[in-house]
C-alpha cells in the first residue's frame, strides 16, 4: 500500500466522487480511468465515493420517512397541515349545516316541540336537536382550532393525509400538496425501495 | 487431490475474499458501470476468474489483483456495450426502479445513521448543496446558477461537506 498525505487522499477521495458523480470532462474522466486501472487506492477511493453517497442517499430517504410518519409541530411544515385542518373545519361545517337543512325541511315545523304525530303512533318522537347541535359543533370547532396546534386532530390530519386525501386532491394546487415548503423534495421510488431493502436485510441479518 | 493441486484456489479461501471484499468490489464496479446488474456479473466474473487463478497470485495483493481484474472486465464491457459514454450517464447510487428495487443497498443501517447524525450537523449552506446534488441530481453548475453563487463555491462546499461526511463514516468503519 503506497503512503499518501491527508490532502492526497482528499485529492483523490474529491476525484472519485466527481468521477461516480460524472461531473468530469471526457479528458479528466480519461485521465481518472487510466488511474483506476494502475492505482488501488483509487479504485478504493471509487467504492469508498459510493458507499457514502449511497449512505447519504439512504439518510434522506430516511429522513424523508420519518418526518412523514412523525409529524411534530416544530417542522416546518406547519403551513400545509393548517391548510388540511382548515379544509377539515371547512367539511365538518359542510356536514353540520347539511343537518340543519335536512332537519328544517324534514322535521323543521317540529323544532323545539314535542311530534304531533307521536300521539297516534306515527313518525318517531324526536326533540329538537339544536341546542345538542350547537354544543356539539362548538366543541368541534374547539378541539378543529386546538388541533391546528397540535392535539390529537393534527396527527389525524397526518395520519390520513395520503395521496387520495380529498381535502388535499380536490382543492389545493398539485404543487402545494406535493412539495412542501422549505423542505425536500419527495422521496423518489428507488430511495423508499432502498430503505425497504435495506430494513428487510437488517431484520433477516437479526433472525440470523 | 487438493484444489491447489488442480491448479485453482482453496474454495475456502475464495468464500473468505468473498466475504472480505465483495462488498467493497460491488461498490467500485457500481461506480465505473453505473449499473447493479453489470456490476453483479462483473462481481461474479472477478471471482470466478480468482477461483481460476487466483493461486498465482501472491496472498498480501490478492485484494488489488481482484479490483484489477474486475476493472479490467468492466472496461471491457463498457468497450462491448458501449455504455461508457453514451448510454449510461446516471449516477452510480441511482437504481433502476424497474429492476434495481431487488438489490439490497451496500450500505449498513449504522453507516446510514452515523452520516444521518453527520448531515444534521452541517452548516446549511452545505446541506444545502449536498441536498441538491443527490437527492434533486442537480448538476454543479445548476446548483451554482440556482443559489448565485460560483461554481467553485458550489463545489467548494460539496467536497467540505463530504470530507466531513466521509470522516464520520470511517470513524464508524474503525469502531
Amino acid at each position: 500500500m503506497q503512503f499518501m498525505t491527508t490532502e492526497e487522499r482528499n485529492h483523490l477521495d474529491w476525484l472519485a466522487f466527481r468521477y461516480i458523480a460524472d461531473e468530469f470532462s471526457d479528458a479528466e474522466r480519461a485521465e481518472f480511468e487510466q488511474q483506476l486501472a494502475d492505482s488501488q487506492p483509487a479504485r478504493e477511493a471509487v467504492a469508498s465515493a459510493v458507499e457514502l453517497t449511497e449512505a447519504i442517499a439512504v439518510a434522506g430517504a430516511v429522513e424523508e420517512l420519518t418526518v412523514a410518519a412523525a409529524p411534530s409541530v416544530e417542522r416546518p411544515h406547519r403551513s400545509r397541515w393548517m391548510r388540511r385542518v382548515a379544509w377539515l373545519s371547512m367539511g365538518a361545517a359542510a356536514c353540520l349545516a347539511l343537518v340543519f337543512v335536512c332537519q328544517g325541511f324534514v322535521i323543521g315545523p317540529m323544532v323545539g316541540q314535542q311530534s304531533d304525530e307521536s300521539a297516534d303512533g306515527g313518525v318517531a318522537v324526536r326533540k329538537t336537536a339544536s341546542p345538542d347541535l350547537a354544543i356539539a359543533w362548538s366543541q368541534t370547532r374547539a378541539e378543529l382550532e386546538v388541533g391546528s396546534e397540535g392535539s390529537w386532530t393534527w396527527a389525524l390530519a397526518a395520519d390520513s393525509a395520503g395521496p387520495d386525501d380529498p381535502y388535499i386532491a380536490d382543492d389545493l394546487p398539485l404543487s402545494d400538496v406535493l412539495v412542501d415548503e422549505g423542505s425536500t423534495v419527495a422521496a423518489p421510488d428507488w430511495m423508499l425501495a432502498a430503505v425497504s431493502g435495506m430494513m428487510s436485510k437488517s431484520s433477516t441479518d437479526v433472525k440470523e | 487431490m487438493t484444489a491447489e493441486d488442480e491448479g485453482k484456489l482453496d474454495p475456502a479461501i475464495v468464500a473468505r475474499l468473498y466475504v472480505e471484499y465483495g462488498d467493497e468490489l460491488k461498490r467500485f464496479l457500481l461506480g465505473v458501470l453505473r449499473d447493479s446488474q453489470l456490476a453483479s456479473d462483473v462481481l461474479q466474473a472477478a471471482f470466478v476468474k480468482l477461483v481460476e487463478r487466483g493461486h498465482e497470485t501472491r496472498e498480501e495483493s490478492r485484494k488489488a489483483w481482484l479490483f484489477r481484474v474486475a476493472y479490467n472486465e468492466a472496461m471491457a464491457i463498457r468497450r462491448r456495450q458501449a455504455v461508457g459514454d453514451k448510454v449510461v450517464r446516471r449516477l452510480a447510487w441511482t437504481r433502476d426502479s424497474s429492476t434495481g428495487s431487488a438489490d439490497a443497498p451496500l450500505v449498513r443501517l449504522e453507516a446510514v445513521e452515523q452520516v444521518r447524525a453527520a448531515l444534521d450537523e452541517l452548516p446549511a449552506e452545505q446541506r444545502q448543496v449536498v441536498r441538491m446534488r443527490i437527492y434533486e441530481d442537480k448538476t454543479f453548475a445548476v446548483i451554482a446558477e440556482e443559489l448565485g453563487i460560483p461554481l467553485g463555491t458550489a463545489l467548494g462546499r460539496m467536497r467540505t461537506a463530504l470530507a466531513k461526511l466521509r470522516k464520520k463514516l470511517a470513524g464508524h468503519n474503525e469502531d
